[in-house]
């Protein structure tokens, strides 16, 4: 079955609008910082699905490939593999100084709700 | 009253999100006029990482500089060599996995930019966590520990076979440095062996100027930055391309020590009564 790029990037707009829903709606710090991470993954899923090339294989050389040539080269773009992973290691780093940002905020207000952030004089 | 108010804003999100969606998918449906970028880059042969692939970059670059332009792009692209597993012998870089060559090759100096970041955010995590105290969120159940025990050797066996197949395989230093990060956490709760910070920064600092002393030493060989100085033998063996299998280590080495740094600064946050 060969998957046309559209479509990919169709299913990466859905994620990413899935995790901008989160966002929004969720008032619990840590639901926001998963729905920026599901963000995170829909736009991975982005830049990996504009290297694909629809009906090609993985640029690994293995059993199942064996030889590239220039007259026999079925392979998607590795390129945005190599910047995607960067790109992961970038959102791990993000994603843990959220955490402990979160956590900061948690000691001093006793809640994870941003609404009620605010109001620590009233209680 | 507060439920009501909360479902209509949960109405409106949806709303907004559904109108986004439309004005996102609207241009791949159009048909404009002009040069289709899909069409073209259909064929691997019109994008940059086809040299990449075929591992001929810099031969492609030594005839273009005879020509001084593009106008023999067809035959520059035409002039790769085949490569075959098993059989092919020192090529620009032994990898297998083309990803790798780019990522720890042709794209170096992006890794250590990589490595840099995620350093730093180590770093803020550890200065905006330091001096907190919280509350302990549960004590692990025997049959927790049990478990942890028996499964953290085979993940740091899996952690050293990930990054010594980075470049035949999927893998490499990353995700092997985060696996090695878990059985830092679990070697904490099953075995409550309590590592210092201090021999984590040890390993840390010690390979990350490794990697950046191999980095210089391609400078000096090969005249650029991370050039691959080393041997490069058949494609497709263990012991292939011994720089990337060598600097594939250490970052594997690097990120689990900063990662392990994360997780012990968050670990000795908890108040817990029997730790000293």
């Amino acid at each position: 079955m060969q998957i046309d790029n559209r479509t990919l990037y169709i299913f990466s707009f859905i994620i990413f609008l899935i995790g901008v829903y989160g966002a929004i709606t969720n008032r619990n710090l840590f639901k926001i910082l998963i729905s920026l991470s599901i963000m995170e993954t829909a736009l991975n899923i982005f830049l990996v699905s504009l290297g694909y090339i629809s009906g090609s294989k993985p640029p690994i050389l293995s059993s199942g490939m064996k030889t590239i040539s220039p007259a026999n080269i079925n392979i998607s773009d590795p390129l945005p593999h190599a910047l995607v992973l960067t790109a992961i290691v970038i959102g791990v780093g993000t994603t843990a100084v959220g955490v402990g940002l979160a956590i900061k905020l948690f000691n001093h207000y006793k809640t994870l709700n941003i609404n009620r952030m605010g109001d620590k004089d009233e209680l | 009253m507060r439920e009501t108010e909360f479902n209509v804003g949960k109405f409106f999100a949806f709303i907004f999100v559904a109108i986004i969606f439309l004005f996102m998918i609207s241009p791949l449906f159009e048909e404009g006029s002009g040069l289709k970028l899909d069409t073209t880059l259909k064929d691997i042969k019109n994008r940059i990482s086809y040299f990449h692939s075929l591992k001929s970059v810099k031969e492609s670059e030594r005839i273009l500089q005879n020509y001084n332009d593009f106008s023999r792009y067809r035959e520059i692209v035409d002039s790769a060599k085949t490569i075959t597993l098993n059989e092919s012998k020192d090529l620009e870089n032994g990898s297998a996995n083309l990803v790798t060559s780019i990522v720890l090759d042709y794209r170096g100096f992006d890794t250590l930019g990589e490595l840099l970041v995620l350093f730093i955010s180590i770093l803020g995590l550890t200065i905006i966590l330091s001096g907190l105290s919280f509350e302990k969120f549960k004590e692990p159940s025997f049959l927790q520990i049990t478990g942890v025990k028996f499964i953290t050797p085979f993940i740091t066996l899996v952690s050293i076979y990930v990054f010594l197949h980075g470049h035949l395989s999927p893998g490499g230093g990353f995700p092997a440095g985060a696996m090695i990060a878990t059985a830092a956490l679990f070697s904490l709760i099953g075995y409550k062996y309590n590592y210092t910070l201090s021999t984590l920064k040890i390993i840390e600092s010690k390979s990350g100027f490794l990697i950046v002393f191999l980095a210089t030493c391609g400078l000096y060989f090969t005249g650029s930055f991370f050039g691959n100085f080393l041997p490069t033998g058949k494609v497709g063996e263990l012991f292939s391309s011994i720089l990337i299998l060598i600097i594939y280590s250490l970052v594997g080495f690097k990120v689990g020590a900063e990662l392990s740094t994360g997780i012990k600064t968050l670990y000795d946050g908890e108040k817990d009564a029997n730790r000293q």
